[in-house]
């Protein structure tokens, strides 16, 4: 806590069970990490064993081996770190592109225009007359059917639009318009050096969505040299699990998925979620910032 | 003749049945389809054809299209064809989506329709019925048909079309996979020989309850366990009550009806009097805390840890279809090879079954009425049950990942092997085979004839302990209730009273054999049966009786 003030008795009291409670949601959420972290090195048979718990047993680094070994996991990054770059590089610009103008006063019919973004979050077309709709636009089976279908977010736009309101100052543009500055100029060299909270935040949020993509994929994609990580995560961990109607299943091939699941699992899940891990910090301080300001006056 | 052509192409597009009528007094070749060569030759057509298919992907194929089985099909058949590949954990989701739009491939390869997809789909002419075809080029199919008469009762729908080309896997051990298995060296811990009645295990629990076999001093000895979720077969209730009435049914496996067939009549078990017996014999096991209370609760991973016990020994003995369900298969503790089967036990009255699982096939290869060359589809399909195309779909490219036997090398069951394995099933490079995608036709020759030079390997183990423990006590197969496709107007309502029934049977057994209820209080038996009855017992089997009976 960056300003700390004179705590009052009330306050201590709050201090002690807001921490506790804290630490309880702090614990219930890493424990699972922590296992998953301590299994991904472990040797398989202590997991099977149920010796690993919260550190490795027989340390091992098979299942990672395992994972860059595997051509499709190595593939799906490279998608998915595609589909994040591209699909985040365009959600943030149309995004700005859209929340800037509706942030404006002077713009006439801004109300009309924020009605119909906020209509597309209560009301779409649902999914098939969407799928129709990337089939028809020619989209079916190729990369641009996981970057343009959701390229932006009416929500991002609403904050994205409160957060222009509140911290860029009319005397500002009054100002730069003064000096003979265009909108395009204003945009680029004075909004948004000023926005550094807010783009944070949308990139965030849109690189995680990307991140996490999984339906449109499966849903769009027939080419599995497109697939995201996402989609060849699940389809390891979920094809491969046991089922009891496999009643004429061969048995040599059930016991392979069996193992390749249970080589991959927890290794898998640490790589698949390492990169979002891994942003998180970075962005976080901005995180709280930037919601804030946005949802405080909105 | 041309514009006969484009009206015969028209009708296509609208009313499948009628097309077939007519292609068939036509001698076939007339359906607008490029023309295919006689039934059973190869290639299928003279110049190289393109084909849209569509199938559920496997993690164990990396590529269906830059494939060699695809480019042998297209040497063998001159069919090329364009594949479409879904993640099968969800690919009914995106078929189903697919359909709804109107945008579908003309063949959906492995997408197992049920038979209510299959009549609707139908009924819209969307699915194209393959009967003449069938009739005209399937000289596979036909041998399929003939070979397993059920598969064909299976594959006609209430409305008399086939749509799809079956899969017939034989498993010779999946047939009888209620098993279970006990640790052999506690055998000779407390002398005692493999038990062949219920009185006779139940001593043999006991003594491994008391007489500590793993010889570590403590009682920490499991003489039975199972495990409800996860697992195969690993419910404990299914091997037990086959010594008391006959029963198709186990609590892990959730679809699984408890019901059977006798004469001609379908029958629920759980409300017999036999099967009151049965529960009362789990109890009394039970209550000896012969029975792990988890087995009611855990799934296979926790079953697994039990089996794997660091140290020493603790599973005695335990349901499962194979013990690679509860030990680690080839794992490091070795374990696995100490398991054997328990023969079905005699019950009191001298009941005594194998639950058999008999071949239904699976409905696999498709084709819509969005493919223009319905016959090279339909061709391109049956060719797939060919001995080479199957073994290099299943296995991969001859010489390299399997080859013909010579001569004096032995199959499985210990006859003449027809195919030899060179590399080992996870060593299959993968972009050679197609993982079993679409219909085969593997029998139980086929399939135990693969040459097995270690008489240790699982598939020699399970063969042996099936062949000698369970075949002798098979149920027959006509007291097994087939599938059976329901019109549309009771679907819903028997789909309701089976789910309720499911839950609420599997409850009951539960808490009869941890005793939570009473079963030796008629009067909470009594009430059982009464909540049966309300349930809707005797509506679900008069519905299912008239379907059976109308099939």
């Amino acid at each position: 806590m960056a300003n700390v003030t004179t705590a009052t008795g009330q306050d201590r009291w709050f201090n002690v069970i807001n921490t506790t409670i804290v630490t309880i949601f702090f614990v219930l959420v890493l424990a699972p990490l922590l296992y998953v972290l301590a299994a991904s090195f472990s040797d398989a048979l202590a997991v099977i064993q149920g010796r690993v718990w919260f550190w490795p047993v027989d340390f091992n680094i098979e299942g990672y081996r395992a994972v860059f070994r595997h051509p499709r996991i190595m593939s799906g990054f490279a998608n998915s770190f595609f589909y994040v770059i591209v699909g985040t590089v365009i959600n943030v610009t149309l995004t700005v592109l859209a929340a800037y103008p509706l942030s404006r006063k002077d713009f006439v019919d801004r109300n009309l225009f924020m009605t119909l973004f906020v209509f597309t979050i209560m009301f779409n077309g649902g999914l098939i007359p969407t799928y129709l709709l990337v089939k028809s636009l020619g989209m079916l089976d190729t990369r641009a059917a996981l970057l343009f279908p959701l390229a932006i977010g009416a929500w991002n736009v609403i904050i994205t639009r409160t957060y222009f309101q509140h911290t860029i100052p009319n005397e500002l543009l009054e100002a730069a318009q003064m000096d003979g500055c265009k909108d395009f100029r204003f945009l680029w060299s004075v909004v948004l050096p000023l926005s550094g909270p807010i783009i944070a935040v949308i990139t965030l949020f849109y690189a995680v969505q990307h991140w996490n993509q999984f339906f449109q994929a499966l849903l769009y994609l027939k080419d599995e040299a497109k697939y995201p990580l996402q989609l060849i995560l699940r389809e390891i961990l979920v094809e491969n699990q046991v089922s009891s109607q496999m009643t004429d299943m061969d048995i040599d091939s059930l016991l392979l998925r069996q193992q390749l699941r249970e080589l991959l699992k927890y290794s898998l899940i640490i790589v698949a979620s390492a990169p979002m891990l891994i942003l998180y910090p970075f962005i976080q301080k901005y995180f709280v910032k930037g919601i804030m300001i946005g949802s405080l006056k909105g | 003749m041309r514009s006969k052509a484009m009206v015969i192409a028209l009708l296509l597009l609208m009313t499948p049945l009628m097309v077939f009528a007519a292609g068939a007094e036509e001698e076939g070749a007339a359906t607008g389809g490029v023309p295919v060569t006689p039934a059973g030759t190869y290639p299928i057509v003279e110049e190289t054809l393109e084909m849209e298919v569509f199938l559920s992907g496997t993690t164990l194929v990396d590529d269906f299209q830059n494939n060699a089985y695809t480019e042998y099909v297209l040497e063998k058949t001159g069919i090329q064809m364009l594949v479409d590949v879904t993640p099968s954990a969800d690919a009914q989701q995106v078929v189903n989506v697919m359909l709804a739009s109107g945008d579908y491939p003309g063949t959906f390869i492995n997408q197992n329709f049920t038979p209510a997809q299959q009549v609707l789909y139908g009924e819209q002419g969307v699915f194209l019925p393959l009967n003449d075809l069938i009739d005209e080029y399937g000289v596979n199919v036909q041998t399929a048909f003939e070979t397993f008469p059920l598969v064909r009762d299976n594959f006609v729908m209430p409305d008399g079309n086939i749509y799809a080309l079956p899969d017939v896997n034989d498993c010779f051990h999946c047939s009888m996979a209620q098993k279970l298995w006990v640790y052999e060296p506690w055998l000779e811990a407390v002398g005692m020989d493999l038990p062949q009645t219920t009185e006779e295990y139940k001593e043999l629990l006991i003594a491994f309850r008391d007489e500590d076999p793993n010889g570590n001093g403590i009682q920490d000895e499991i003489p039975l366990v199972g495990a409800v979720t996860g697992g195969w077969f690993s419910g404990i209730d299914g091997f037990f009550m086959n010594s008391f009435i006959y029963t198709h049914g186990n609590l892990q496996n959730v679809n699984d009806t408890y019901l059977r067939i006798v004469d001609g009549q379908i029958d629920a078990v759980y409300d017999a009097p036999e099967w009151r017996e049965g529960l009362r014999y789990l109890n009394d096991l039970y209550e000896e805390g012969l029975i792990l209370p988890d087995s009611f609760v855990q799934d296979a991973n926790q079953y697994k840890q039990l089996g794997e016990n660091p140290g020493d020994v603790i599973l005695g003995s335990g349901t499962a279809g194979h013990m690679g369900v509860f030990v680690d298969f080839d794992g490091e503790s070795g374990r696995w090879t100490d398991y054997v089967s328990i023969p079905p036990l005699e019950g009191p009255n001298g009941v005594r079954y194998s639950r058999f699982n008999p071949v239904f096939g699976d409905p696999q290869w498709t084709i819509t009425n969005a493919e223009e060359n319905v016959e090279a589809a339909f061709r391109l399909g049956d060719a797939w049950y060919d001995f080479d195309m199957m073994q290099r779909n299943l296995y991969g490219r001859e010489g390299i990942e399997w080859g013909m036997p010579e001569p004096g090398q032995l199959g499985i069951n210990g006859k003449p092997a027809t195919w030899v394995p060179i590399v080992g099933r996870g060593l299959i490079d993968r972009t050679s085979w197609w993982n079993q995608a679409g219909p085969h036709l593997r029998t139980r020759d086929y399939r135990l004839g693969r040459y097995q030079p270690d008489p240790g390997a699982l598939e020699v183990v399970l063969f042996n302990e099936t062949t000698a423990n369970y075949e002798p006590y098979a149920a027959d197969g006509s007291m097994i209730v087939p599938p059976l496709s329901y019109p549309s107007n009771v679907a819903a309502e028997l789909t309701e009273i089976q789910t309720t029934l499911a839950d609420y049977v599997r409850e009951m057994i539960a808490r009869f054999i941890t005793g939570d209820a009473d079963i030796d209080s008629d009067s909470q038996w009594n009430a059982y049966l009464s909540e049966l009855d309300a349930i809707g017992v005797d509506r679900m089997l008069e519905i299912m009786q008239t379907t059976y009976d109308n099939k």
